[in-house]
């Protein structure tokens, strides 16, 4: 009687399976960064230069007379990065443009969170707020909408 | 009070305007206790700029004009690089106090990347009467910064005063005509650390060269009298700015 060896080998089924595994955990299912802002807003979307004017402060307030409130990530790394890569702006670059505008009177700080979430939850409660998020978290927060979806993650 | 706007040009330029009025900074109003910090006199400062941006995506340049008037106690301890006061002055007069000033610059930067340029030139013209006193200023810099980390950069900067007087009505001798000719350089060199956007440390060690040159022209003496004043010093300043 021959012994059946409980070491069964690997069907490429299973390979399969198990590498998808892997990249689900590995990192995001959408590897991506969204551009969200509170419900009041009153865009749906907008592009890549009006994106860039906001932060930059050339656009200080909504349609409705609702003042843009700039919400920034203060932790480095990729959702960070890939949001300013996008912007064709280094955040130094950003940081310096907001300096001189609070030094010549002209504009306000943006406001910055340390966390992805404390973000979403200042964005949820201010009205006229615009930031940046991983596109993973957006869902589930009814006082948020999103204005672009698809911002690709830098490695 | 300040009134500013963007006009864009396309999708990426923009043209800037602002134009402004209000105090105006003229903090060494007392020449016994030095800067007050408080603008002692019954003027405002009337001025504007208009400036152009091109943002070719990693690449900026803004350009731009300015101009500003408003009036200086520069013959009371205002801080004139020459060092002429009423005391100099034979036929002062409370009409010399303040002293008209108009300023004229421009200015030009430009980002590249992690790289900035940035400077600056304004040319002062004093409104003295220029039967007793004639007197103008230059001033000027450019800095050359480099960004080695998102909130590190380093610079080296070069600042130049250029000021000129010719003072035509000496107490001495109403004969006698003085000329003087101020000029500082200041090369720099310096680094920035940002904590967050709103927390910035500064290092900077600038080598002050002051030159002070004078002329006295008398026709009691045969030829122009020269004197010479120099001084250089190295100084390192260590500052920490937090804006609310």
């Amino acid at each position: 009687m021959a012994i059946r060896s409980i070491y069964r080998p690997v069907t490429p089924r299973i390979a399969l399976v198990a590498v998808l595994l892997f990249v689900a955990v590995a990192r995001p299912v959408s590897g991506q960064v969204a551009v969200v802002a509170n419900k009041s807003v009153p865009i749906d979307a907008l592009d890549k230069n009006e994106l860039l004017r906001l932060f930059a402060g050339d656009i200080e307030y909504w349609e409705n007379g609702d003042a843009v409130v700039i919400v920034d990530l203060s932790e480095k790394g990729e959702v960070r990065d890939s949001f300013y890569a996008y912007l064709g702006k280094t955040s130094s670059r950003m940081r310096s443009i907001w300096l001189k505008r609070k030094l010549t009177g002209e504009g306000e700080l943006p406001r910055t969170m340390d966390t992805e979430e404390e973000l979403l939850a200042a964005i949820a409660t201010t009205q006229g707020a615009i930031g940046f998020v991983s596109r993973d978290l957006t869902s589930g927060h009814p006082e948020i909408k999103v204005l672009i979806d698809s911002i690709p993650m830098t490695d | 009070m300040q009134v500013y706007g963007v006009l864009p040009l396309g999708s990426r330029h923009a043209i800037d305007y602002a134009a402004f009025l209000g105090n105006s900074p003229n903090i060494r109003s007392n020449r016994n206790l030095g800067p007050t910090g408080v603008d002692t006199t019954r003027s405002v400062m009337a001025g504007g700029r208009l400036g152009v941006r091109f943002d070719f995506g990693g690449t900026e340049i803004k350009l731009g004009v300015s101009a500003a008037n408003d009036r200086v106690n520069y013959l009371r301890g205002a801080g004139n690089l020459v060092g002429i006061n009423e005391d100099d002055i034979d036929r002062f007069d409370e009409s010399l106090t303040l002293v008209p000033r108009t300023r004229l610059g421009g200015d030009l930067a430009v980002y590249v990347g992690r790289a900035y340029l940035e400077s600056e030139v304004i040319f002062a013209f004093f409104g003295v009467d220029k039967e007793i006193l004639d007197l103008n200023r230059t001033f000027g810099y450019a800095t050359l910064g480099y960004y080695l980390a998102d909130r590190l950069d380093i610079y080296v900067s070069y600042w130049i005063t250029d000021e000129d007087a010719r003072l035509a009505d000496h107490p001495t001798d109403p004969l006698t005509t003085l000329t003087q000719h101020a000029s500082l350089d200041i090369p720099t060199v310096g680094a920035r650390y940002s904590f967050n956007n709103r927390v910035v440390a500064k290092a900077q060690v600038a080598y002050v060269d002051l030159r002070k040159r004078e002329t006295l022209d008398s026709p009691w003496f045969t030829g122009p009298t020269a004197a010479r004043e120099d001084q250089r010093f190295t100084v390192l300043a260590l500052g920490v700015s937090v804006f609310f």
